[in-house]
This record gives structure tokens, sequence and C-alpha cells, in this order.
């Protein structure tokens, strides 16, 4: 819970975005306590990228508000661009700098020193297994070593909330566990994590409080543990809400 | 602005980098090659003429000098550098706006053209120095050049915002079409000469220049600073206004098609049209022909010339016909090997898709042929049309697949080195200005060399189709590489 020197870690009232006729997010309505890891979750297109876009100041609001850290979002607010770390939906890597310029110049870009940068990414690097892989440029970068590398850029200044957008896609099993471990310690040392993920048994085991986002509207926002409670996992709530699509139709499918 | 000078080191390895992987090294040193010698060749001669006029106050020569200056400036600022570092990226860093902008700019300068430009534009002010005030002329000059680069990025960035990008598309293009004839029209005696050469800024320069008071100076300094206080807002707000467009996420596009075409490929035709649709060299390519509509309502046009335009449309829209797998990306290119396609189906359906619009580029045209010179014309007129726009897709064909190029939607087509442009232009009218020509007779054997050439162009255009399009197949890898 938040107190006057803590405040919610995210909180959004009432967030809505138009794109055209196009509603992406419905008066969304939600607020996470520091040091919490907090999933987001929803079918493909239900919103939840814009979602992470409008919390992270990448997009703004067509109504409502959101603030993070205390602080309200903006486009050009660049006090909160140095509280949070974000791992895009797309990367937004640049194809023509190698894995480790792009640490070197987001390290710089947040303020930190050259030696303290070389030395956070050393350490980011070997803890995501992309040592090997420091002088690749990213445009020839498999998927992975981009997905990892976005996301040791969203940590090497130290925030103190963290966005990840999908940031188990692609990944492989070490170094999905890495990451996994990685997450918990930072919420022990009450960093704020906000994921959206589609592998339903990682977000069962990593995060302690979920929301599901549907045609742009939350329909569920619970903590984790209550799914035990009562008696259901989060893949039957999810399908629940989300519907599970009619394969009956498909019956041509193997028949030449 | 430090955040600038801390990016632009990776932005200068990265532009390189780029410049190496895609072979653009060729097109800079063609370009070096190219304007080095037309520079050489006719600069000295118009440099010595305009510092006698000015030594003379005469400024109709510096004028046109310092117009053609801003001209090569808005030309050589329509080179899309695809730098990596883009600001879309950047944004999400703790990155001032202004740092954004400032690297925007300095980035400019990461292109070999631009230093030519530069070489060219400094140059180009050496007349300067006969006149009365030197000094006070080349600081005005060099603000209109700064105010030209301005305006060149602002207009860029407005079509950069999907929001009405049609109309601002629109103004842009009579802008220009203002802007060239003012340029045609230095020297001439008519009163719109004399109108138009009035709203060419570079008077203003002149003017500076060749004062003998301070008092003839106030006017046209006053004029240039309040333009710079204009442009500098506006640079500021269009890159504010790109640098937070939405057009990302605009899914409730109206998906409109000026044509469905049925058959196996249709779906792809369709897909290729909308692509090309975005490219704004064939929007201009309707600019003379709607002149010539227009023309034509008050004298009638001779055949021949309403041909030398279906050419001269032909050459506008070369640029997209040379770079048909320009708007592709990487996984695009993979989910055509993909499909049960060959790569020749691939190009004949870009060829179709082009052909659709190059053909409502031409109807007005044609119909205005039908109108004032019977169908036999028309008839003529459409086998020029068809042999001018089958030559240039055969052509093409072999450089869209051997010097592909990257094209970013609402923008021109990226052009290949200017020698390839040139020898691609010649190529691809050769045989329609053939069958130009040959129509001024009516005989027998011009009859029978106009069907050699109809034929002979159809089999280059199925061989060019067949050729790039295993060749396609082959390279996709290189071609990947070339658009990433």
């Amino acid at each position: 819970m938040p107190t006057d020197s803590e405040p919610w870690a995210i909180d959004a009232r009432g967030l809505t975005k138009t794109f055209g006729t196009v509603t992406a997010v419905r008066g969304l309505t939600l607020q996470v306590p520091s040091g919490t890891i907090f999933a987001f979750l929803g079918p493909n297109g239900s919103g939840k990228s814009t979602t992470v876009k409008l919390l992270t100041g990448l997009l703004a609001p067509t109504a409502g508000e959101a603030r993070v850290s205390g602080r309200v979002v903006s486009l050009q607010d660049l006090e909160l661009r140095r509280e949070i770390g974000i791992l895009p939906e797309d990367d937004a890597l640049f194809p023509d700098l190698t894995i480790w310029e792009h640490l070197e110049l987001c390290g710089r870009l947040y303020g930190l020193s050259r030696q303290e940068t070389a030395a956070r990414a050393i350490q980011l690097l070997r803890h995501l297994d992309l040592e090997h892989g420091r002088t690749t440029v990213v445009e020839k970068a498999s998927f992975g070593m981009r997905k990892k590398c976005a996301l040791a850029m969203a940590l090497v200044h130290n925030p103190r909330v963290l966005f990840l957008d999908e940031p188990f896609e692609g990944i492989d099993p070490g170094s999905s566990r890495n990451i996994k471990d990685l997450l918990l310690a930072l919420a022990e040392r009450r960093v704020t994590v906000f994921l959206t993920s589609h592998i339903l048994e990682i977000v069962e085991r990593l995060a302690e409080r979920f929301a599901l986002i549907v045609k742009g509207e939350v329909v569920c926002c619970q903590d984790v543990a209550d799914l035990e409670r009562e008696g259901t996992t989060l893949e039957e709530l999810y399908l629940g809400y989300a519907g599970k699509p009619d394969a009956e139709n498909l019956g041509w499918l193997g028949h030449r | 602005m430090a955040r600038a000078s801390l990016i632009f080191p990776y932005q200068w390895r990265a532009f390189w980098r780029r410049v190496l992987r895609t072979g653009r090294v060729k097109f800079y040193l063609s370009v070096l090659a190219l304007v080095g010698s037309v520079t050489a060749g006719a600069l000295p001669e118009r440099l010595a003429r305009a510092s006698l006029d000015l030594a003379a106050g005469q400024t109709a020569s510096m004028d046109r000098l310092l117009l053609v200056l801003c001209l090569l400036w808005l030309v050589v600022l329509g080179e899309n550098l695809h730098v990596s570092l883009s600001n879309e990226r950047l944004r999400r860093f703790p990155t001032p706006v202004r740092s954004l902008l400032a690297l925007k700019l300095s980035s400019l300068f990461l292109s070999p053209s631009v230093w030519l430009a530069t070489i060219v534009s400094l140059l180009g002010l050496l007349p300067l120095l006969s006149a009365r005030q030197p000094l006070l002329g080349i600081l005005t000059a060099l603000f209109l050049l700064a105010l030209t680069i301005g305006v060149g990025l602002s207009v860029s960035q407005l079509l950069d915002v999907a929001r009405r990008r049609r109309l601002r598309f629109a103004v842009t293009a009579f802008a220009t079409a203002v802007l060239l004839l003012a340029l045609v029209s230095q020297g001439g005696a008519s009163a719109l000469s004399s109108s138009l050469a009035a709203m060419n800024p570079a008077t203003l320069v002149t003017t500076v220049a060749v004062a003998t008071t301070a008092r003839a100076m106030i006017v046209p300094v006053t004029a240039l600073l309040v333009s710079g206080a204009l442009v500098w807002s506006l640079l500021l707000w269009s890159f504010v206004r790109s640098l937070y467009d939405e057009r990302t996420e605009t899914t409730a596009r109206r998906a409109t098609s000026i044509a469905r075409l049925p058959g196996r490929l249709g779906p792809l035709v369709h897909k290729e049209q909308r692509s090309i649709r975005t490219v704004l060299d064939l929007w201009m390519g309707f600019l003379p022909v709607i002149a010539a509509a227009a023309l034509s309502l008050s004298i009638s046009l001779s055949p021949t010339i309403r041909q030398a335009i279906l050419a001269i449309v032909c050459v506008l829209n070369a640029n997209v016909i040379l770079n048909c797998l320009g708007l592709d990306r990487p996984a695009g290119l993979l989910r055509y090997l993909i499909f049960p396609i060959r790569g020749k189906d691939l190009l004949f359906a870009k060829n179709v898709a082009v052909m659709v619009v190059v053909a409502l580029q031409f109807a007005p045209l044609l119909a205005i042929g039908a109108w004032q010179s019977g169908l036999m014309q028309l008839a003529a007129e459409i086998v020029v049309a068809t042999v001018l726009l089958l030559a240039h897709l055969a052509w093409g064909n072999l450089v869209s697949v051997f010097e592909p190029r990257r094209t970013e939607p609402h923008r021109f087509a990226s052009g290949g080195d200017p020698v390839t442009a040139i020898v691609s232009a010649l190529i691809g009218s050769a045989p329609g200005v053939a069958v130009i020509v040959l129509l001024q007779s009516d005989s027998l054997a011009t009859m029978l060399s106009i069907a050699a050439i109809i034929l002979l162009t159809i089999a280059a255009y199925y061989g060019s189709l067949r050729y790039a399009g295993s060749s396609f197949e082959r390279r996709i890898e290189l071609i990947s590489r070339r658009l990433a």
C-alpha cells in the first residue's frame, strides 16, 4: 500500500486512448504498489502495448491520467524517463550499432560515467549470457540477442520502475531463468516491475498481482495468490475472459 | 545540446556502417563525379559574370545563382539518410527535444552530398566579394541558405505527420511549382516574370549586397530576420509534431484500392498498389498531365507534344520503376519467398500495380488526344504509352533486383546514383521516343518499324521479367541486407 513517502509506483485513472474511431484502451484504472511484479495480460491487440506506451509517456492519452513514481506521466518529462526503464514491444534498437555500443550510449544518455556504464554493461551482459555477442551489430543479431540487449538497456541506469513488454519472448531457457531471478531480486529491492507476457506459467510463478485486459478494458485485476484459494488457474481464468477460439470449423485441416 | 554531441559519434559510426553495408559508396562517388564535373564546367563562368554584374550594381545573375543554390539544398535534403539512431527510437531516453533537433540538424552533415552542397554553396557566394557590401552580403546569403534548410526540413517533417498529409503535399507541390517557375522566369520581361521575380528571396540578399546606404538595407534585413524567426518556429513546431506523431498506431486507416484485379496475383497487385501510392514521385507525375490538360482547354496541343509529355511522365516515375523492391523490408521479402510464387510473378504484380497508376496518369492526356485529334491519334498515343512504359519496366526490373535501395513511404523514391538514373532514363525512353519520331511519317516502312519496336519491347520486357525474377530468388539475401 502506498504511503506519503512512497506513493503508488503506478497509478492510472480513467486512462483512455483512441486512434480515429478505434478505442485501444478504455477507462483503464489500476494501481501498482512499489516493489511489486505486476503482470498485464491480454490477447493480441487487446491494448497491452498501448497501455505500456501510455504509462511510459511514449503516447499521450486521449483522456485520464497516469502517475508513475508520483510523477504525472507526460510526453516530454525527462525526469520520469530517468526513473523508469522500458523494454518496448519492438526492441527499438539501432540497427547499425553493436550491442556494446547500445549499452555504452544508453548509460551515457542516462548520465552515467563512461567507467560506470562499462562496469554495469559487463555485468549485465554476463548475467544475460550475451558477453560473446557484444561486438555483434544489432542488424545481424538474433531475435533473442536483440531482446536481451534491449532488456540490458532498460536496466543499465538502475530504474525504480521497469516496464517490460514481452520480456521472455524468444529467450532461451537459461537466460529466461536468469531474467526471472533478476526480476525477483529487483522486486525485493523495491523496484516495481510491470510486465506483459503471453507465457502464463512464468507469470503465475513470478508475478504477485495481475490484470487482464480484453478489447481495451480491464476485466479482472487480482493477486496471483487468490487463484489458488479460488481453485482455479491463471490459464482457466484467462480463457474464461478472453474466450477460446472454436477449432471445429478447421476440420478441413489435415484432409487433402 | 550536450546530449546531441554525446549521440553524434554513434550516429556517425552507424551511418558509415550502413553506407558500406548497403553499397551506397557508389552512389556518393557518382554524385561527386557528376556534380563535380557540372560545377567545374559551368560554375566559373557564372561566378565571373555574377561578380562583374554585382560590381556594376546589377543583381539578376546573382539572384539566379542564389536561387539555384537554394534548390540544390532542397534537392540534397531530399536524400533519405536512413539514420540508424532515429529520433523516434531516441525519444524513450531522457533527451530534451532541442537536443534531438540538434542531433537531426547535425546528422544532415553525415552525407557526402551535403559536404558537396556546402562546398558548391561557398564557391557560389564568392561573387558577393565584388559587391559593395561583401561581408553583409555573404552573411545574409548564408542566412538565406540556412532558411532554405529550415524550410526543407520543416516540409519533410510535416510530410511525416499522418494527419492531413495529402493537403500538405498538395501545398508543397504547388510551392515547388512556383519556385521552379520563378527560376525559369528570371530575367523575363512579362508581368508574371516580374511578380515571380519579386517573390524570389534571393533578391533580399542581393539588395543588401549592393546597398549604398544603411537605409536601403533595413527592409531586406528585417524581412530576412522575420522569415528566420518564422522558419525557426515552423521547424521546431513541425519537429515536435513529427516526433510525437501517432502514425504507427493508426489501425483505423481506410483500406482503399484504385483497382481490384482478378486472378491469383490480384491480391498481391492490390497490396503493391497500396504501397506505391505512398511514394510521392507518382503524385508528381500527375502535375505535367494536369498542366497539359489545363493548357489544352485554351489551345490545341499537337500530338507530338502530348506524346512528349507521356515520355516526361515516365521519366518522373522512373525512380519508382527502377526501385520496385524499395518499399519492402526483409520480413516482407521472406514472405514473398514463402508464397508459392516465382520471382517473375512477384515482379509482374509490382509492375501491374505501377501500370494501373501510370494508366491513371496518362488517362487525361489520352482522352484529350481522342477529343482533339480523333481515335486514330488515340491509338497512336496508346502505342507510345505502352512502349514507353514497357521499356521503363523492362530496364527497371533489372535495376530493382541488382541495385535495390530502401525507400520510405510518404517520401520520394530513393534515386540510384546519377549515372544509373541518366542511363536508365535514356534506355527507358529510347524505344518510345523512336516511336514518336516514326509516327511523324505514315509510310508502310514506318509502320513496320513501329511494329518491330513494339515486338522488341515486349520481348525485352518478357526477358527482363524472367531474368530479374530468377535473379531475385538467388539474390534475396543480398537484397534483404540492402533494404534492412
